[in-house]
């Protein structure tokens, strides 16, 4: 066995529960964004709007279709040259608006998926008592679609808190940027690395705990 | 009471149908029959507007709607006084029976809660389904779950309700049930169109019946005037192939 200095890997777990908060924040603040985003998106092309409906269709197949990190580099470093207000953007900031705008387009999917599978019978039945569609959407037919989207959601959720790690890479300081540190400044990259993930499996590993919780009490009716 | 005249309606190059025209009165339990396939729940569904006829006119007491011309505001009034109750339910699965029953008053009537409840209350307790206010429609059977969509549209208070084959889909024990219940609301004159293969309940509870065929009445009466002069070839045969 190589050199493990368990003593030392012992010494980072504090260090990185200062800096799980930062992750957390950004992981979670993205999650309720993208999920409004998401929400939007997929009831505009649930609905067919004119002129709303393709340009979604646009926004959801560019960030499905370009890595992550490029799109991070684009706003932070691109766009920053030519658009002044994206130069006062703090990176956090830069990183929420990224990683939202890319969770909502894999998010609306989900959600779109689940309208779909509800049966066309409900929401006749909706509008033969004088609904309108948004009515129906609201009161009847999301309400239903969300139970169903769950499991997509909760993986959209796990990825975001693993993507959120790829925020260090424009300077905010994570998680992973805490890693990163620590295991240049000692050499001791292993212990580093093993923590962090290590970390991240336990932080995932609840998350499907809460999940699993969520989805026993939407299963009520 | 209720008037159709002319209504069209094709789905791309099939023509459903071909200027229907029906007249229902105050009070009246109009039966309609016909083979598969030949529009009548497409007809129905076109009086509640969940399909837009291509032509013609509804007239339901003051309001006067064609096709051609009609508004959005125009189709929630219609829907109003109309109510429809589906083969297959079609139930709220996300809410409670009670709360299938008052969402029509709370939502769109605006009616306050405290007396939408009761209103549901009664409502439910005239379906016979008083003891399952709270279970979601998951729980019922199919009868049960039937007689809630009834009471459904009882709470629309609407001038008419529509009946898409309210009983083909239930095993044969559930049907008397719901059978039972339409010819309660006969009783209280509740103005009916009922879409049925069921031939001895047509017979015994519609004042009028109309045979459908090719997208088009072609035969209406007593349901004594349509099952035993029966004049028309193809309504002989349809009838005879049922009761074989």
């Amino acid at each position: 066995m190589v050199n493990f200095d368990i003593q030392f890997a012992i010494r980072l777990v504090p260090l990185m529960m200062q800096y799980l908060r930062v992750t957390l924040m950004l992981s979670i603040f993205t999650m309720i964004i993208g999920l409004m985003i998401a929400f939007i998106i997929s009831l505009i092309i649930d609905a067919k709007i004119t002129f709303l409906s393709p340009l979604m269709r646009v926004y959801v197949s560019f960030f499905r279709g370009t890595p992550l990190l490029a799109q991070l580099f684009l706003l932070y470093f691109g766009l920053a040259q030519v658009i002044p207000v994206f130069l006062k953007l703090s990176a956090f900031n830069a990183a929420l608006i990224v990683l939202s705008l890319n969770s909502a387009a894999f998010m609306s999917e989900a959600i779109r998926g689940a309208v779909i599978s509800i049966d066309k019978g409900q929401m006749e039945a909706c509008m033969s008592i004088g609904m309108t569609y948004w009515q129906a959407m609201r009161r009847i037919i999301l309400p239903q679609a969300i139970r169903t989207a769950i499991p997509a959601l909760s993986n959209s959720f796990i990825n975001i808190v693993k993507s959120s790690s790829l925020a260090y890479t424009i300077g905010v300081t994570e998680m992973m940027a805490m890693a990163q540190l620590e295991a240049a400044s000692s050499y001791r990259y292993l212990e580093a690395f093993v923590v962090i993930i290590l970390v991240y499996w336990l932080i995932i590993s609840v998350l499907t705990y809460l999940q699993n919780k969520l989805e026993l009490r939407l299963n009520q009716y | 009471m209720l008037k159709l005249k002319k209504i069209y309606k094709s789905f791309g190059d099939l023509q459903v149908l071909n200027g229907v025209n029906l007249e229902v009165k105050q009070g009246e339990v109009k039966a309609i029959i016909g083979p598969s396939g030949t529009g009548k729940s497409t007809l129905l569904r076109c009086i509640n507007y969940l399909e837009k006829p291509d032509e013609g006119e509804i007239i339901l007491d003051q309001l006067q709607l064609n096709a051609k011309t009609i508004t959005k505001k125009e189709i929630y009034e219609l829907r109003k006084s109309t109510a429809m109750v589906f083969q297959s339910f079609n139930l709220f699965k996300n809410k409670t029976v009670l709360e299938n029953i008052i969402e029509s008053l709370v939502l769109i009537k605006k009616v306050e809660k405290n007396k939408a409840i009761e209103v549901g209350m009664d409502i439910l307790k005239k379906v016979g389904l008083e003891e399952k206010k709270n279970v979601y429609p998951a729980k019922l059977s199919g009868g049960q779950q039937q007689r809630v969509a009834i009471g459904r549209a009882l709470a629309i208070n609407p001038k008419v309700i529509l009946f898409d084959e309210p009983t083909s889909s239930l095993d044969p024990e559930l049907v008397g049930e719901v059978l039972e219940l339409i010819k309660k609301l006969a009783k209280e004159n509740m103005t009916m169109v009922i879409v049925t293969h069921e031939m001895s309940f047509a017979k015994e509870v519609a004042d009028k019946v109309a045979f459908m065929d090719d997208g088009k009445v072609i035969q209406e009466g007593t349901s004594e005037e349509l099952f035993s002069s029966v004049t028309n070839p193809r309504i002989s045969k349809f009838i005879s192939r049922l009761s074989r």
